[in-house]
């Protein structure tokens, strides 16, 4: 037990609160609270802005998305070699992150991607009796390379990550209570809305948080994707290691600290919620 | 009255999910092919596989990720078996501490691990060997979930208190007891945490750019800066990586419960 | 046609017959019990009445209203489950107004409905609690009043106390039919409690590997058994093996003991049994009754009873007496006498 504390101790916490104590001084080492300004700087903020606008939108998307399928493959009884296959691969997408999924999907969607060719060679003849191509995305104002395409490529690991987090909340359902809303009366509607949601919703949300948190903390997709060139919290702060881009070091340590805030506070909710849900679908 | 039949709904979003999961799946393998104009071949994969480079940062991250295995077991399995056989209170403490990489997101982790460690007394950045020391304990704490998970759930399912009793009544002391009593049964799980940890490990970007260490990370994105093909043929080798290592987490996990249920 | 009719009801999953022949005719506000050990296709008959499961073959009548192919939710029938299966995000109050709420009748109704159940239930002052803060008992009640607001046609109780401990099951038995009685529902009670099925029922349906062995009243299935199954399976029995010496009237031997029976049927040479129930055998002699006599081979307190275990000609024999003070306990190793009424044995 006592090396394990040492090594925590020295290796994790040490490092973690030295960087705290730097968001709290200034220069000379004395303390301040003028760092907490940082989160004024315009370049600051809007990077907290991308950082929670992709976040919340591959959350919410993939939460969807996730839950949908979830549900397709228990209550919805898709064909078992369906859900076999989404189980399967959830655990491997959910896995797949950071350098190689940019890679796959600069392989699809790039400019010259595998789909994008696809789509460009969907030509037919006009009544004017001309070639027509109109599907070249690019062309139509898509790229790979910015908040949208960030997006769809999160959405790889996101929504698998709520597939397996649901699931079993899912699978938790009592056949019981289906059968005795039926028997009462009730059609599939009535057992969704006034059962099955109101006891799913919390685990749903937190699942939806602990997305959230994983999106908000990526870094090597975004940088692999874009070069660094879509300023996320996480991007920013990589360039403040490697050359203090705010011209204050301890800004920068303030800046990881509201990151670990946000963390902290996804985790906590995650934590609190799926209790709840756990605890309904126990009795 | 209950249809066995699944609803056109929960049939569109199955397909959806198998048609996300697949097509840039195959989309990646399809351009990985086509390095040479007009015809399917695996030249990307050779040029990958012979660039000496892309051979040292595997071979580098390949070692990391062992010695980040066998310094993890090290250190987490002594420490999970004290607390299931003495301090099982200190859970909630221990279960916290584990989630804390979570919390501290990899990038903002290595920011603290350099302002602490690279300046004295320390001075981990200044030789490549003592970087790589640095490196180590950074995967060792990012992968330490992980791991922790594994080796707890195995615990959970063998009889820690039981075995050791036993084997003290018989004359061993403590570390002949985790080497020869527990490890032994814990094989498939630590097995399989040593594979998410190798996982981790092998596709790890920020702890290798940043520390600068010729890891195997830092050295994809280099390439994806530089060429077109080689990119997505080193993507569908990683996802193979993956594949192999959860396949045989799958394999042994089966062959486990089968052991459990014939008790051969 | 009586209120509720099962006819020819058969059902198999996936070419194993879980359920055949079944026929039943129940009256409006009979308490019928289906009783047998598990497996034996009870549930699956209860859950073909509710809508659960379709049966293979046959049809459910419900007030000569053809009911076989409605689905469930549109019968009409309230069924309280095993698990009780309350909704764990509702109150107490809301469980109970559920099904008002989605035919769409108007909060106030609800509102008096669900007093209404609770006053039936002699839980007034439970109506905001929620269903992890209630014992099992007052789970099981609260399902009851669940499925009974909805003023059901049928009552349907899949082995709804088996959770529960002894003295709160002999408790809420009775509380149902309590209950069923005052409303005048027809209710059919699913268990493998015999003790249960005898003392609450109209009519008991005894079932074994999918089959109906009888239908009848607790006397009837108790004192007549028509099988050797229900006899076994209900209540304890002896059977002795006997050779028949006068089959016209019933007079059989074992060893040179020679018994006569007060039921038999058609005695064609078959091995034939002695059947008699242990508490039916008394200590003595009497002139013009059967008379048996063996030795002792033990003694079992079962509390209020005592069983005699006996050896007459190599069988073995129990006797229950009851645990009285004035009781004079052989010893093991006695000879002893026993005698009981021609009528209290028959011939299987």
């Amino acid at each position: 037990m006592l090396p394990f504390l040492l090594f925590i101790l020295v290796f994790l916490i040490l490092p973690s609160t030295n960087l705290f104590i730097g968001a709290f001084q200034d220069q000379q080492g004395h303390f301040t609270l003028a760092n907490v300004g940082v989160f004024l700087n315009d370049y600051v903020l809007k990077s907290y802005l991308i950082s929670l606008e992709v976040s919340l939108i591959t959350s919410v998307l993939g939460g969807v998305m996730g839950f949908f399928i979830a549900y397709a493959i228990t209550l919805g009884k898709a064909p078992a070699w369906m859900r076999n296959i989404i189980l399967s691969f959830s655990g491997l997408a959910a896995n797949f992150g950071g350098v190689p999924l940019a890679f796959a999907f600069i392989a699809t969607l790039g400019h010259t991607g595998f789909l994008t060719a696809i789509f460009k060679g969907i030509c037919f003849t006009t009544a004017a009796g001309t070639q027509a191509c109109p599907f070249d995305i690019y062309q139509a104002g898509f790229n790979l390379y910015s908040v949208a395409g960030l997006t769809l490529t999160y959405l790889y690991f996101q929504f698998p990550l709520m597939i397996l987090t649901i699931t079993p909340a899912l699978e938790g359902l009592k056949k019981e209570w289906l059968e005795a809303s039926e028997n009462l009366g009730g059609k599939s509607a009535h057992y969704w809305w006034h059962i099955a949601l109101p006891i799913l919703w919390p685990s749903i949300l937190g699942s939806s948080i602990l997305l959230f948190a994983s999106a908000f903390g990526a870094y090597a997709t975004a940088e692999a994707l874009t070069g660094g060139s879509i300023y996320l919290v996480t991007i920013l702060i990589g360039q403040q290691i490697r050359g203090d881009v705010l011209n204050n070091p301890n800004e920068g340590y303030a800046l990881a600290l509201g990151m670990v805030v946000i963390m902290a506070v996804c985790i906590v909710g995650y934590t609190l919620l799926q209790r709840q849900t756990s605890r309904w679908l126990r009795s | 009255m209950k249809t066995k039949k699944a609803n056109l709904w929960a049939l569109f979003w199955a397909i959806l999910a198998l048609l996300y999961f697949f097509v840039p799946l195959y989309g990646t393998l399809d351009f990985s092919l086509r390095m040479q104009r007009g015809k399917l071949s695996l030249m990307a994969y050779k040029l990958v596989l012979s660039d000496p480079q892309f051979l040292a940062s595997f071979r580098y991250s390949a070692t990391m990720g062992l010695i980040t295995i066998i310094v993890s077991v090290l250190i987490f399995l002594p420490t999970i078996y004290w607390m299931y056989l003495k301090v099982p209170q200190a859970r909630p403490v221990v279960e916290i501490i584990t989630i804390l990489p979570f919390i501290i997101p990899v990038i903002v982790f290595t920011f603290g691990l350099i302002r602490t460690f690279s300046g004295p007394p320390f001075q981990l950045t200044v030789t490549p060997f003592r970087t790589d020391i640095l490196i180590t304990i950074g995967y060792v704490i990012i992968s330490m979930p992980y791991m922790y998970r594994a080796i707890d759930v195995g615990m959970r399912s063998i009889d820690v208190r039981g075995l050791t009793e036993a084997a003290q009544s018989l004359g061993s002391n403590w570390l002949q007891i985790l080497f020869r009593v527990i490890f032994p049964n814990l094989r498939f799980a630590i097995l399989s945490g040593a594979l998410i940890c190798f996982a981790t490990v092998i596709g790890e970007l920020i702890l290798g750019d940043f520390l600068v260490r010729p890891a195997l990370g830092p050295y994809m994105v280099q390439v994806g800066r530089d060429s077109a093909y080689q990119p997505a043929a080193m993507a569908m080798l990683s996802w193979g990586l993956t594949w192999i290592c959860l396949g045989i987490i799958q394999l042994f996990g089966r062959g486990n419960i089968s052991r459990q249920i014939t008790g051969r | 046609m009586a209120y509720l009719d099962l006819i020819d009801i058969n059902k198999s999953f996936s070419e194993t017959p879980v359920v055949h022949d079944f026929n039943l005719n129940a009256r409006q506000g009979e308490f019928i019990s289906f009783l047998g050990p598990s497996g034996c296709g009870k549930t699956t008959t209860l859950r073909m009445i509710a809508g659960f499961e379709l049966p293979t073959s046959g049809k459910i009548n419900l007030d000569n209203k053809d009911l076989t192919y409605t689905p469930p939710n549109k019968r009409n029938v309230g069924m309280v489950f095993q698990s009780y299966a309350l909704f764990p995000n509702m109150s107490v109050a809301d469980n109970i107004g559920y099904g008002m709420m989605v035919s769409g009748k108007s909060k106030a109704e609800i509102k008096q409905r669900v007093s209404e159940m609770l006053s039936l239930i002699h839980m007034e002052e439970f109506g905001k609690r929620y269903p992890s803060r209630l014992s099992g008992g007052q789970q099981q009640r609260v399902a009851l009043a669940r499925a009974l607001a909805i003023r059901p046609h049928v009552l349907l109780l899949d082995e709804p106390l088996s959770a529960l401990d002894a003295k709160i099951r002999v408790e809420l038995r009775q509380e149902i039919r309590r209950i069923q009685q005052q409303l005048g529902i027809t209710t059919i009670y699913v268990t493998h409690d015999q003790e249960e099925a005898l003392s609450i029922s109209d009519r008991i349906v005894v079932m074994n590997e999918g089959k109906i062995e009888q239908i009848g009243t607790s006397t009837e299935i108790y004192n007549f058994p028509q099988t050797e199954f229900v006899a076994k399976f209900v209540g304890q029995i002896n059977l002795l093996p006997v050779v028949v010496v006068n089959p016209t009237e019933g007079v059989v031997k074992i060893g040179q003991q020679v018994i006569k029976a007060g039921q038999f049927g058609h005695l064609n040479g078959n091995p034939i049994r002695l059947a008699v129930r242990p508490e039916e055998l008394n200590h003595g002699f009497i002139e013009g009754a059967n008379n048996l006599y063996g030795k002792v081979d033990g003694i079992s307190y079962l509390g209020s009873i005592v069983r005699i275990r006996l050896d007459i000609e190599g069988h073995p024999v129990s006797m229950d007496v009851f645990n009285e003070r004035k009781l004079a306990i052989p010893s093991v190793g006695d000879q002893y006498q026993i005698t009981f009424p021609m009528d209290a044995c028959w011939l299987i």
